[in-house]
């Protein structure tokens, strides 16, 4: 049965228009309005109707793209495809940002940088790559997943995001780790990256586990192995560095051990002349005297000038301290010697000015003088950067030497010879007995 | 002129005519006990009373009946007011049920229902706000139950433009619902692409507002499991399905956890625990229906996928997981038998956090038990 309304209900927008019959409103009127809007010149028209039929239709998923942010349809994209848990990663780490940025305040520089969804580039790269690592992980090809999650941090360390590239270089360790049956050096790339990423921000004792950890799984390989020891030799000498006290004489010494590991001399070496500057520092002359003495054998062997001139030096120091006067000058001799082809090289000028040194501690002043006004000489006409120190030492072995009749003068009063020497500075002035 | 004047079959006054509240055709029929509601045939009235108007046959009554003319301003904005809180509060009673009829599977029974709840969510808020598409979600489950998915299809399309009309204001709570909805439709239609991009939309808003772990978000998960397993892709179901597994398992463990304190406050001061005591438990540690059904569902399936697909060596972890979460679920539902029978099927478990739980729970039971021997007794002695 046909239903039918009982009152006939008004459209609200109906345009009351009183004496027009119903034919007139509701045929008439609409045409002629419908042809005041259709000014356009028809050429208009037909282009853009043609327009109109050369788009492409849009589908559904299109339009969703034209209407949300990026971070939206990325992650939309990435779930459709079934990447769930590339998603959730890209979640925690925007998440891990703002929060980041929330902890250290509005005014920190950091957040100078935009934040991570707003840089295109960088989150698409992100998403295709953890992508990629999603895929090798569901097929179980792990090292894939490895080499995928080492990319991504190489990338962001490019691109200086230091907090990404850590993070990731982490991941990569603990997909090393679980899954170091398979491939152990993997997990000592990882651990070696890992210590890398600690160093770059400073975190030298983390860096330093990292890197022994490194050593230890890299027993069988050998390239990787003497890489290790390496690395650990120049952590350990950072270390060094920045302590004052008897840590850093261990942390030299055991930057030593890791140098013999290395099998590379050179390094060997070289360590080993810096723990003997140490034990040095640190007033230990006999084992100074025995590293010092390696690296000494050593330079001779390779011929090293400059390294043989930096081990002569320590040496006579050494021997100095100990009161060994004959050895130093032997040593020191010898370097002076071995440069002497080269007059007015800088090595040249240091030797004279070691030996004018451990002439000025042993009190024989006028040959002192000798040598380091050789010295001064030459790095004046070089213009060396040893030139403040040789200047200084032939300053003070003048000095040393006029000393005792100074205080003669000072002790029986002759102000007035003292001042008088003041004026001109001479020598004669003062070494000439007064009555 | 003389029109020809219809007859209305019920002996109402002229031009009164009532109509079905199932289909909208005139009615001929009234129900006898709040004579507010009509219907066209037996066959609707009958499937309304099963459905909803059982219920709520005395509140329509009120609500419908014609209101006397009260004389003061005041009086009338109370009156006003009162209708409308006991229909927002029809509303919410009539979604449950028709919520409940859908779980249980009555969807013939879900419509009247939800037809109702729309009705007055149409009434109190009009006809294009966001507060009418729970009633539309639970008319398209229906319908895709009773399998006219035409009819699913258009309800979601009116929840939808609903949405777009609202300018994305709607909370992403309802627009993942929404889109979990269309999912299922377009499974049904068999356009996974289709359903997997809006299990994405899905999956990305209901993240965005619970939270990446929050076991709301397994449901699109598991659906999204689904449609790649019908697409025969069963590396990623693999994953999809451990991810809601371990979501699952979360929950109810802290639900677990939560409860176990409040009952065993309650064994302490002596009240026995077979009272509800809703205002006691916070929300977040209640498992309501839909909640329970839905794992129930979803733990059943994940069950059967797992011990079909690896018939030589089954994860054995996965598989406790999922019987651990069974006996959860069976323990807050209060069906103690159960517990122990899926307790009995984890074997080889070395995860120390099931122990646990298993000890609480059967230390719990034991109390129980014991409580209950207790009451017996003294009631005998009475």
């Amino acid at each position: 049965m046909a239903e039918t309304t009982v009152y006939r209900t008004k459209p609200s927008n109906e345009t009351s228009t009183k004496g027009q019959t119903a034919f007139y409103r509701n045929v008439i009127l609409p045409s002629k309005a419908l042809k005041e809007k259709q000014k356009l010149p028809l050429n208009q028209i037909k282009n853009t109707a043609a327009a109109y039929e050369k788009q492409t239709t849009l589908r559904k998923e299109d339009t969703e793209k034209f209407r949300s942010s990026l971070e939206r349809q990325l992650s939309i994209d990435m779930l459709r495809h079934g990447y769930h848990n590339s998603f959730r990663e890209l979640c925690a780490i925007l998440a891990w940002q703002k929060e980041d940025r929330e902890r250290l305040g509005a005014e920190h520089p950091l957040h100078r940088r935009p934040l991570l969804d707003a840089e295109s580039d960088k989150l698409r790269y992100l998403c295709q790559y953890l992508n990629k690592a999603e895929e090798a992980e569901r097929r179980s090809q792990f090292s894939n997943m490895y080499h995928n999650y080492l990319e991504l941090a190489s990338y962001f360390l490019k691109s200086d995001d230091r907090w990404l590239s850590d993070y990731f270089y982490e991941k990569s360790l603990t997909v090393a780790q679980t899954h170091s049956q398979f491939d152990p050096q993997l997990a000592a790339e990882a651990y070696l990256n890992v210590g890398l990423a600690y160093e770059r921000r400073s975190d030298l004792v983390k860096a330093l586990n990292s890197f022994i950890k490194y050593y230890q799984l890299s027993e069988d390989n050998e390239h990787l192995k003497t890489d290790a020891s390496i690395q650990l030799t120049r952590l350990y000498m950072k270390l060094a560095q920045r302590r004052t006290d008897n840590q850093s004489l261990q942390y030299v010494n055991k930057a030593y051990e890791a140098s013999i590991q290395t099998g590379d001399k050179k390094v060997e070496n070289e360590t080993s002349y810096k723990l003997g500057q140490a034990f040095l520092e640190h007033g230990d002359v006999d084992s100074a005297l025995k590293y010092l003495h390696k690296y000494y054998d050593y330079c001779q062997e390779v011929n090293n000038d400059e390294g043989f001139g930096q081990a002569s030096e320590a040496l006579a120091i050494c021997y100095q301290k100990k009161s060994n006067i004959e050895k130093s000058t032997e040593y020191l001799t010898k370097y002076l010697q071995k440069v002497s082809d080269k007059e007015g090289d800088m090595q040249y000028a240091r030797a004279c000015s070691a030996l004018g040194f451990i002439h000025i501690t042993l009190s024989q002043y006028d040959s002192a003088i000798q040598s380091l006004s050789k010295a001064y000489s030459i790095s004046l006409a070089n213009s060396h950067a040893d030139l403040d120190r040789n200047r200084v030492l032939f300053g003070i072995a003048h000095g040393m030497k006029l000393r005792p009749a100074f205080n003669d003068h000072v002790d029986r009063m002759h102000t007035k010879e003292l001042l008088q020497w003041k004026c001109t500075r001479h020598e004669s002035f003062i070494t000439k007995p007064k009555p | 002129m003389a029109t020809a004047e219809l007859v209305y079959p019920l002996a109402f006054p002229k031009s009164i005519a009532h109509k079905c509240e199932i289909c909208g055709k005139t009615a001929s029929r009234m129900c006898a006990k709040c004579r507010v509601t009509f219907y066209c045939s037996e066959e609707h009235q009958i499937a309304d009373n099963v459905g909803i108007h059982d219920k709520i046959c005395p509140t329509l009554a009120t609500l419908r009946s014609k209101q006397p003319f009260l004389p003061s301003e005041e009086e009338r904005r109370d009156r006003d007011h009162e209708i409308r809180e006991k229909k927002l509060h029809l509303i919410e009673v009539t979604r449950m049920i028709g919520e409940r009829h859908v779980f249980q599977n009555r969807y013939d029974a879900a419509i009247p229902a939800a037809l109702a709840s729309l009705k007055l969510a149409m009434d109190v808020y009009g006809p294009r706000s966001v507060e009418l598409i729970p009633s539309y979600l639970i008319l398209s489950e229906a319908s895709l139950g009773l399998k006219q998915l035409n009819q699913c299809w258009e309800y979601l399309s009116q929840a939808q433009y609903t949405v777009l009309q609202q300018q994305n204001q709607a909370p992403p709570a309802i627009t993942s619902q929404v889109a979990r909805n269309m999912a299922q439709l377009s499974i049904a239609r068999k356009d996974y692409d289709e359903a997997a991009r809006h299990l994405a939309n899905d999956i990305y808003d209901a993240s965005l507002y619970y939270g990446t772990e929050h076991y709301k978000v397994a449901g699109g998960y598991f659906l999204l499991g689904k449609v790649f397993k019908l697409m025969n892709r069963l590396e990623v179901t693999e994953s999809l399905y451990t991810q809601v597994t371990q979501m699952w398992y979360y929950h109810l463990r802290r639900l677990l956890q939560s409860r176990v304190v409040f009952s065993d406050m309650d064994a302490i001061l002596g009240k026995n625990d077979d009272e509800d005591e809703e205002d006691e438990t916070t929300k977040s540690s209640k498992l309501d229906l839909a909640t329970e059904a839905e794992a129930h569902n979803t733990l059943q399936t994940l069950l059967a996928y797992r011990l079909e697909n690896h018939h030589g060596n089954p994860m054995i972890q996965e598989l406790n997981k999922i019987y651990h979460c069974f006996t959860i679920l069976y323990f807050l539902a209060r069906d103690y038998i159960q517990v122990h029978d899926s307790m009995n099927k984890i074997k080889d478990c070395n995860v120390k956090e099931i122990d646990d739980d298993q000890q609480r729970i059967l230390k719990f039971l034991d109390q129980l038990n014991r409580m209950k021997s207790l009451m017996k007794r003294q009631q005998q002695e009475n």
